[in-house]
């Protein structure tokens, strides 16, 4: 049952993304790119993951402001005639490579809702135990893998610094 | 309206006025509970994000940005230096080293660093992606008063 749904999700949110990147007007794009992280955060909670659900919700509200505030002035809709076939006939041979390459590496991967539980089930097994959290997302992204949560706090900072340092074009009229 | 330092219309103003104590304390109940229920530190942290930048577009640029004090930018700063400090002070033996086991279920706060690497995701999420927004606001207007300057 879980799987219908899912694969209901799933075909919203590709055909949002293609609306996304088909449409003409970038606002009505930016706005078709937000159904894909809703139908994302849908999954999440469909999956039972509500920790993940509520953060993919909340960064794409943000995102979405962002988005519509870095757009809302910017509107280059060019629409040119399809005329390059020597792209698309590659572009064709490539998706299809890939797909078959694709299909012989998910016949590898354990099936769905029977994954691998090496680590984690020792994780899911220790973690009442030894820290006595009630939420287990917590204690494994800030205790049994810190480290990790460190780096990506330190990503998120220097793409902080990076957006700034490309945003600012103060210095640039200046030196005119 | 038309105005954009000047913020939008009066009902958006007050909607966001009474809204704004709500959804800041929704992202502090959201960070502080991160080890008994669904949430934590990052969507606190945007929601805190969301709330200021909430503020930003309802009452314009100069309702907020030029009211804020020098001393809440020195706060900020001074903060994230005490948490780093106090993350590499509390690993007794090696770095990020819990000290507390197990703790109480129950209770918040009693997890050892967890809560505090908790609240410096928080502070580095939230007024991170704030930076970005008040940063794509900000220079924006910085370009236009110089513009402005050349044309006088």
């Amino acid at each position: 049952m879980i799987e219908i749904e899912l694969s209901f999700l799933l075909t919203f949110m590709i055909l949002g993304a293609m609306l996304a990147i088909f449409l003409s007007d970038l606002l009505s794009s930016v706005i078709a790119l937000g159904t894909v992280g809703l139908g994302l955060s849908l999954a999440f909670l469909l999956l039972q993951a509500p920790d993940i659900a509520a953060t993919q919700l909340v960064v794409e509200i943000l995102c979405l402001i962002i988005l519509v505030r870095a757009t809302i002035q910017k509107d280059l809709p060019d629409k040119k005639p399809f005329k390059d076939y020597f792209s698309a006939f590659t572009a064709i041979i490539f998706l299809i490579v890939f797909l078959s390459v694709a299909y012989q590496v998910l016949k590898l991967l354990p099936g769905f809702g029977s994954a691998m539980m090496k680590v984690s089930g020792s994780y899911i097994k220790e973690a009442f135990d030894k820290l006595g959290s009630r939420n287990i997302i917590s204690s494994i992204i800030l205790e049994f893998r810190i480290l990790d949560t460190l780096c990506e706090a330190t990503i998120l900072f220097t793409a902080v610094i990076g957006s700034i340092a490309v945003l600012r074009e103060v210095g640039k009229i200046r030196k005119k | 309206m038309n105005n954009p330092r000047r913020g939008m219309t009066l009902i958006v103003k007050t909607v966001a006025r009474l809204t704004t104590g709500l959804i800041l304390l929704f992202a502090v109940y959201s960070i502080i509970n991160e080890q008994m229920r669904p949430g934590g530190g990052f969507p606190g942290g945007i929601i805190f994000a969301l709330a200021l930048i909430l503020l930003l577009l309802s009452f314009g640029k100069a309702g907020v940005l030029e009211k804020l004090p020098e001393e809440i930018n020195r706060f900020v700063e001074g903060a994230i230096a005490i948490i780093s400090s106090a993350l590499i002070l509390l690993a007794g033996s090696y770095f990020l080293f819990n000290l507390i086991y197990p703790a109480n279920p129950h209770r918040p706060f009693s997890l050892g660093i967890v809560p505090f690497c908790n609240f410096a995701i928080a502070i580095n999420v939230g007024l991170g992606l704030f930076t970005v927004f008040s940063a794509m606001v900000l220079f924006k207007s910085k370009i236009n008063d110089l513009k402005d300057k050349d044309k006088n």
